[in-house]
């Protein structure tokens, strides 16, 4: 079973950085199939956080087709995201380097770059689940 | 669905002063509502108008569809009440305390008391004036929760807390709201923790109402909007305007969106929820039109 | 609630009692000397007016009163102790205010209103107990006294019958009263005692001896025309003249200088000879259950109006 944490200065919607975690233990494997997650009552014991967070967090995965919850038995894993995010990456990879040559030659410095990148991210991620 | 807590136009008259008016609002079943404002903007006087504690100069007040003053005898057992000075009787011990609960509450929870003071380490034979200042917070706000409440009205609960006394009591408070769909009224100075544990928010500002909704809707639908220095008119036009700051030349805008900003000349920036607070606290004192914001489709936990 | 009740009075409550207890046993002792001194000195038989000139009688008489002066001091200590189990009485309602912790009960499930229906039945029972316990004691005790001294001074009509209880119960209801509106305790206490002593001076002095009219009757020479017992409100400040004209005591001394000497008789010829009575007003000694009726029912109607002021405040304006 995972342990969820809050960073409260990340700025990030405290159900997005629930969210994240379980997506991040997928990805490592940290979370197989079948694995069960924590009860909402443990999460807000544990955190101190309020459960309709917790709830919007694992209906957005739910949604998302990754994990399940079965009625008087709890949350579980439906599927993982390891091996999907391995045989990809390196294409990913490539891409990513040809779009950041392209913003070297477009004169944009490191900081720049970042900042792009991130901001990008987070209105995308924002947009997708929101 | 059935608000907890709901009221209309209601309002508290001190002399000629008002301490609360033209208060409508609705705090839906299963919340945790947080109630903010500066000192003397009529949080404690909601709270004692909702507990049955006050009665109201103008207006109405409902708690579960009963009146706190006319029905206190359905109205108290499904409340419990901490008021702000944390009132215990001094020469009672810890146990007399908790006799006084047993005796005069139908529901009472001997058990769970005796265990959260024990889990705290407040001993049964103290004398409750011989506790701690943060002990007599948590003796009180044990005897609230043993009650077995339906609705929670919490007077700056955390006030006096240190950070680990702080946390501990809101994991057992938010835990309850999870096992018994306990509502949760408190109010609080303390913005920083809010958007962690409330899904709800009010805003009260010189004894009046200026924002009630739910927490992820204020936050999604609030936007930093920041351009060359221009007049907001056209921005005003379509969406709702907080607060607005110009500098020689940049116009930053805090807005309550009712849509997409369109316009590719406002640079949109998301805002958290203290500054959205803030920005609400320090308006200027005109008639502030009282948003009502509450998701229609967000379906109550449970 | 009785629970609460009992648990938030019980030191004031066993400081009442044990207070009870002494004075108890401080006045079935007393009691019973003064009653052993009443029959061996055969008080019984030197009573009325037509034994005031028998000189053994005024001897014997004279003891006994020694011995009811002695008890002096024990009885206006008493005339306080209403006040004092009252105020005893009412103070944890005031601290309760002082505190803030009617916050705490009145947001229990039990309601406000059932919260004081409990809390000041026991309360008044409790001091109607006291006070009709103690004053029947009371009026055991001061009965050798009264046989001499009649009902109606101050000792004893204040000591005696149902008024000991109207008093405890007015001293209740004034602290109750104040404490609900000055939420302090230590300035309630106070305020409580000079209102209560004020109120109770005021009536016992202006109008206690007004609650009916006083017996009006000429003294014109030799035996008084009122028993031992009866109670003079009013000696020697009118007289008339033998037309029914008032005169001042001026006008009186004028026709017939006052005497000088212990030889009264030449003074009482001339009053004679000018036709002139002293009027005196007096209340007869069997009026003393009907007085302590009137003044009874004052201060239970004014401990009612109190406690209805002192509900009212605490269900609309305490919050």
């Amino acid at each position: 079973m995972i342990t969820f944490r809050l960073d409260t200065r990340s700025g990030l919607a405290p159900y997005l950085q629930l969210v994240q975690q379980v997506k991040h233990a997928l990805r490592l494997g940290m979370l197989e199939v079948g694995d069960q997650l924590p009860t909402i009552k443990q999460i807000v014991a544990e955190l101190a956080i309020n459960p309709n967070t917790v709830l919007k967090a694992y209906r957005e995965l739910e949604h998302e087709g990754l994990i399940e919850s079965r009625p008087g038995q709890g949350t579980f894993v439906l599927k993982t995201l390891a091996g999907a995010s391995l045989q990809s990456q390196a294409g990913l990879r490539r891409s990513l380097l040809l779009w950041l040559q392209e913003a070297q030659q477009a004169g944009l410095e490191e900081e720049s770059i970042q900042a792009l990148f991130l901001d990008t991210l987070r209105e995308s991620l924002r947009r997708g689940v929101a | 669905m059935t608000g907890a807590l709901e009221t209309m136009g209601l309002g508290k008259q001190y002399g000629d002063l008002w301490a609360l008016r033209d208060c409508t609002l609705t705090v839906p079943s299963g919340r945790v509502a947080a109630l903010v404002g500066p000192n003397g903007a009529g949080k404690s006087t909601l709270l004692q108008l909702a507990s049955g504690l006050n009665y109201p100069s103008a207006g109405v007040v409902r708690v579960f569809g009963l009146s706190p003053r006319q029905d206190p005898g359905l109205v108290l057992p499904r409340i419990g009440f901490l008021s702000q000075d944390r009132p215990l009787y001094r020469g009672f011990t810890v146990a007399e305390m908790l006799t006084m609960g047993k005796k005069l509450n139908p529901r009472w929870d001997d058990a769970l008391a005796r265990r959260r003071l024990q889990h705290l380490g407040i001993p049964l034979k103290r004398k409750a004036g011989k506790l701690s200042g943060g002990q007599q917070s948590q003796l009180a706000l044990v005897m609230a929760l043993a009650k077995r409440p339906e609705f929670l009205l919490l007077d700056e609960p955390v006030a006096t807390f240190d950070p680990l006394a702080r946390r501990e009591f809101l994991s057992m408070l938010l835990e309850a709201t999870v096992e018994d769909g306990l509502t949760v009224l408190l109010s609080s100075h303390i913005i920083n923790d809010l958007e962690r544990m409330c899904d709800y928010i009010i805003i009260l500002s010189a004894a009046r109402l200026t924002l009630v909704g739910d927490i992820s809707e204020v936050l999604d639908r609030h936007k930093l909007l920041i351009s060359v220095r221009r007049d907001t008119d056209g921005l005003e036009h379509l969406h709702n305007v907080v607060q607005v700051t110009h500098t020689e030349r940049q116009t930053t805008v805090l807005a309550r969106t009712n849509g997409h900003i369109w316009d590719p000349s406002w640079e949109v920036h998301d805002v958290s929820l203290e500054d959205i607070v803030l920005a609400y606290l320090g308006q200027p004192q005109r008639d502030v039109p009282t948003v009502t914001m509450d998701r229609a489709d967000e379906e109550v936990l449970r | 609630m009785i629970w609460l009740t009992w648990r938030q009075q019980r030191l004031e409550t066993l400081i009442g009692a044990a207070l009870a207890f002494m004075v108890t046993v401080l006045i079935i002792r007393t009691g019973l000397d003064l009653r052993s001194a009443y029959s061996t000195l055969r008080i019984g038989s030197c009573l009325g007016q037509q034994h005031l000139q028998d000189p053994a009688c005024q001897n014997v008489l004279s003891t006994f009163q020694d011995k009811i002066l002695g008890l002096s001091n024990l009885s206006t200590s008493l005339t306080f102790l209403p006040l004092l189990v009252g105020v005893l009485l009412a103070a944890p309602m005031a601290l309760e205010m002082e505190q803030g912790t009617f916050r705490l009960a009145w947001t229990q499930s039990v309601t406000r209103s059932s919260w004081l229906r409990v809390r000041l039945t026991l309360l008044i029972a409790a001091a109607a107990l006291f006070g009709l316990g103690m004053g029947a004691l009371l009026t055991w005790w001061r009965w050798p006294a009264d046989q001499v001294q009649g009902r109606f001074v101050t000792n004893a009509f204040d000591l005696e019958g149902p008024v000991f209880a109207s008093y405890t119960l007015f001293a209740l209801a004034l602290g109750l009263t104040v404490g609900a509106m000055i939420r302090r305790t230590v300035p309630t206490i106070g305020l409580t005692l000079v209102t209560f002593l004020g109120i109770r001076f005021g009536i016992e002095s202006w109008i206690r001896p007004h609650y009916i009219p006083p017996i009006q009757t000429a003294w014109f020479s030799g035996p008084p025309p009122f028993g031992t017992l009866d109670w003079v409100v009013d000696k020697g400040s009118t007289w008339r003249d033998g037309a029914g004209h008032k005169l001042s005591y001026a006008d009186v001394t004028a026709l017939c200088p006052a005497p000088t000497g212990g030889v009264k008789d030449t003074y009482v010829a001339c009053l004679h000879s000018h036709r002139l009575s002293e009027f005196i007003y007096y209340h007869p000694a069997g009026r003393f259950w009907l007085f302590q009726g009137i003044e009874s029912a004052i201060f239970v109607s004014l401990s009612i109006a109190l406690l209805a002021g002192a509900v009212r405040w605490m269900r609309y304006r305490v919050t």
